[in-house]
C-alpha cells in the first residue's frame, strides 16, 4: 500500500495532509516479548503469546519480523475475525515468513484492524516441533498505526474512509497456504533419500486467492514441478531445482504474475530428494484470499 | 506488473441504487508464472575453458501453448560462465559481447529482473530463445539454466479476449532488454586482467542504430579498484571523485541501480576508468543493463 501523502495540494497552496500526522508506523510486540519453547514433545514446546491492538487506534499489519534461536511453527489467529479465523490452512515455518529488520517479511495483502470503540487482539501459537534443544523466540508485528481517537473527528473520520475501516463486504486478507500432507501441527512432510513426494496445495471451497510468493524451508536439494489439477498445466517445461523457484522469508519469490487460485482447486507439487539423505521440506504459499461475506 | 486478479464491477440493485462489488478478472485464470528450461540441456556440463567443449548452447523453445513474457533470469553452476541470448525470430541478440553470469543469472530468493519483460508473442507455431554459454574458469563447469516468466494461455481464451491481451502487451516500440560490456570484453567473454595498482579505461560503446537506457550496473572483479564513470562527449564525470568498487557496482543478485535511468544515445561512449587498488593483477568485469530503443 502506498505511503500517505505528506503534502497536500489545497487552493492556498500546499499544506501538511491533517491525516498524516495521525498515522505513525509502529511495532505490536508480543505478550510475552520473549517465549521459551522447551524441546519439541515436552510440555512448554506450544506456548501462545497475543499481540494487543489497544485502543489509541487502528492499525494496518504489514511485516512479520522476529528472531528465533531455531526453526519453529506459527499459527496466528485472529478471535474477530469471521468464520475462518486462522490465517493459514496450517502453522508454517517461522522461515519461511518471519523476518528481520533488514529483511522484513511482507503480507502480501496488509491486514487492517478497525479497534472500534474497543480493542483487538492476535493470537499466535508457537509451536518447537523439530527441535531437541530449546527454542527462544521473539515475535512482532510491524505496520501503520492509525491514532484516530484523539484526532479531530473529521481527520477521524477521512481515516475510516481511507482505510475501508469500517467495510464489511468483500474482504481480502493474507494467508499461508501449507500441503494438506503436512501434520495438523504444521509438522512437514519428511522426503526419504533420493525419493519422491507429492504436496497438494488446496484452496478451500469458501474463497478465491492469488497467491504471491513462494517460500520453502528444507534440509537439502530437491526438485520439483507446479501442475494445476483442473487444467493439468504444468507451470514449467521441464522438472528443475528448488533454489530455483523457492525462496525464504527474508527473500521469497515472487511469482512472475500472481496465481489466481480459485476456490476448490488444487496446486500440485511433485518432488524429487536431490540430497541423497533424508529431505525434510516444509513449504509455504503466500497470497491474500478474497471472501465475500454477504 | 502482475494483472489484477480482482476488478470492481457496478450493478444495479432490484430498487434501482448502484451495487458495487469485486470479481475475478476474466484473464487471470489463463495466467501463470512459468519456468523455462531446455529440456535436452537441464544440467550442462563445461569442460574447463580453452579445452574441447567449454561452451554450449541452451535452446529455449516456448511451444504453441501460450505466449510467454520473460522476467527473470535464474541458475545454478559452479564457476562463473559467459552468455550470449539471441531471438531467432525476431534476429536479435540480446548484449553487444558475451555477459558474465555472475551480472544477470540470480536465484529464487534473489532472481535477477530483466530491465524491461521480454515478451514472446508465439503466434501460430512457436519460439525459440537460444543462449551460448562459454566457461570462465579453468575447472569443469555445471551450469542449470532458467528463464522466468508469465505464460499466456492464449489457446484456452475465449474467443476476443486473446486479441485483446495481445494488443495490451505486445510492445509498441521496438523496445527490449539488453546488456552492454566493454568493448575491450573478448568475444569469448574473457577479459584482460589490470595490472597491479594500474589504470585501465573500459569503453561502453552505443551503436548507432538504437538508444539505450541504462538501469543497473553490475561489476565483478577479482581485487578492489575505484573507479568513475565519464561521459565521453561531454567529458562529464558523473561523481566528484574515484569511487570504492564497492560503492557504486553490484552483481545480478544485488544490482546498483542507477537513481534515475541514465540514457546512452546512439553513438554515445560511457568510460569506465578503473585503478586497481588490490596490489594484483585484477580481473573486472561490468555490465549495463537497460533497455535498447529503436523506432520501427
Amino acid at each position: 500500500m502506498a505511503n500517505l501523502a505528506s503534502y497536500i495540494r489545497t487552493p492556498r497552496g500546499i499544506v501538511v495532509n491533517p491525516v498524516k500526522e495521525r498515522v505513525r508506523a509502529y511495532h505490536v510486540v508480543s505478550n510475552p516479548v520473549t517465549s521459551v519453547l522447551t524441546a519439541a514433545g515436552t510440555a512448554g514446546a506450544t506456548q501462545e503469546v497475543s499481540f494487543l491492538i489497544d485502543s489509541w487506534g487502528h492499525f494496518d499489519w504489514q511485516y512479520i519480523v522476529g528472531t528465533q534461536t531455531s526453526e519453529y511453527f506459527v499459527d496466528f489467529f485472529d478471535p474477530n475475525r469471521g468464520p475462518k479465523k486462522n490465517l493459514g490452512n496450517k502453522p508454517v515455518s517461522s522461515a519461511n515468513i518471519v523476518g528481520t529488520g533488514q529483511r522484513p517479511f511482507r503480507l502480501p495483502e496488509p491486514y487492517f484492524f478497525n479497534i472500534g470503540d474497543g480493542q483487538r487482539v492476535l493470537v499466535a501459537t508457537l509451536r518447537n516441533l523439530l527441535s531437541d534443544s530449546s527454542i527462544t523466540v521473539r515475535l512482532a508485528l510491524y505496520g501503520r498505526k492509525f491514532f484516530h481517537q484523539n484526532a479531530p473527528p473529521e481527520v477521524s473520520r477521512r481515516l475510516f474512509d481511507a482505510f475501508g475501516g469500517l467495510r464489511n463486504e468483500e474482504r481480502a486478507y493474507t494467508y499461508f497456504l501449507s500441503p494438506r500432507e503436512y501434520a495438523g501441527d504444521g509438522t512437514p512432510v519428511t522426503v526419504g533419500a533420493l525419493g519422491t513426494t507429492t504436496f497438494t496445495f488446496e484452496s478451500d471451497s469458501d474463497y478465491d486467492s492469488d497467491l504471491h510468493k513462494l517460500m520453502v524451508s528444507a534440509q537439502g536439494a530437491f526438485s520439483f514441478t507446479l501442475r494445476e489439477s483442473s487444467t493439468d498445466r504444468v507451470l514449467a517445461n521441464d522438472v528443475f531445482l528448488g533454489t530455483l523457484g523457492w525462496g525464504t522469508a527474508q527473500f521469497p519469490f515472487y511469482f512472475a504474475d500472481t496465481l489466481l487460485f480459485e476456490r476448490g482447486r488444487q496446486l500440485i507439487m511433485d518432488i524429487t530428494d536431490l540430497s541423497g539423505s533424508t529431505n525434510r521440506i516444509a513449504a509455504t504459499i503466500a497470497g491474500r484470499v478474497l471472501r465475500y461475506e454477504r | 506488473m502482475p494483472l489484477a486478479t480482482f476488478i470492481e464491477v457496478t450493478g444495479r440493485n432490484p430498487d434501482g441504487s448502484v451495487r458495487r462489488g469485486v470479481k475475478i478478472n476474466p484473464v487471470k485464470p489463463f495466467v501463470r508464472g512459468y519456468w523455462m528450461i531446455d529440456p535436452n540441456n537441464e544440467t550442462v556440463t563445461l569442460a574447463a575453458q580453452g579445452a574441447a567443449g567449454d561452451s554450449a548452447t541452451v535452446r529455449f523453445n516456448i511451444n504453441s501453448q501460450g505466449h510467454f513474457d520473460w522476467v527473470y533470469t535464474m541458475g545454478v553452476s559452479t564457476g562463473a560462465y559467459s552468455l550470449e541470448f539471441y531471438d531467432a525470430q525476431s534476429n536479435r541478440r540480446l548484449q553487444n559481447r558475451p555477459v558474465n553470469s555472475l551480472h544477470i543469472v540470480g536465484i529464487a530468493t534473489r532472481p535477477f529482473r530483466l530491465p524491461k519483460d521480454y515478451f514472446l508473442d508465439v503466434g501460430k507455431s512457436a519460439r525459440e530463445v537460444s543462449c551460448v554459454i562459454r566457461n570462465l574458469t579453468g575447472t569443469q563447469n555445471l551450469v542449470r539454466l532458467v528463464l522466468y516468466g508469465r505464460r499466456f494461455y492464449h489457446r484456452e481464451m475465449p474467443e476476443g479476449m486473446a486479441d485483446e491481451v495481445i494488443k495490451s502487451l505486445a510492445p509498441k516500440w521496438n523496445e527490449y532488454s539488453f546488456f552492454l560490456v566493454p568493448r575491450e570484453t573478448n568475444m569469448d567473454g574473457t577479459v584482460t586482467a589490470v595490472g597491479a595498482n594500474a589504470r585501465a579505461v573500459f569503453m561502453f560503446d552505443q551503436d548507432d542504430n538504437a538508444d539505450f537506457e541504462v538501469q543497473k550496473l553490475m561489476i565483478t572483479s577479482t581485487g578492489t579498484f575505484t573507479f568513475e564513470l565519464r561521459e565521453n562527449d561531454k567529458r562529464q564525470v558523473i561523481a566528484t571523485g574515484a569511487i570504492d568498487s564497492t560503492m557504486g557496482s553490484g552483481n545480478s543478485e544485488f544490482p546498483f541501480i542507477f537513481a534515475d535511468t541514465f540514457l546512452l544515445e546512439r553513438k554515445k561512449q560511457l568510460l569506465l576508468e578503473v585503478t586497481d587498488t588490490s596490489g594484483n593483477s585484477n580481473s573486472i568485469f561490468a555490465t549495463l543493463a537497460g533497455k535498447r530503443m529503436q523506432y520501427r
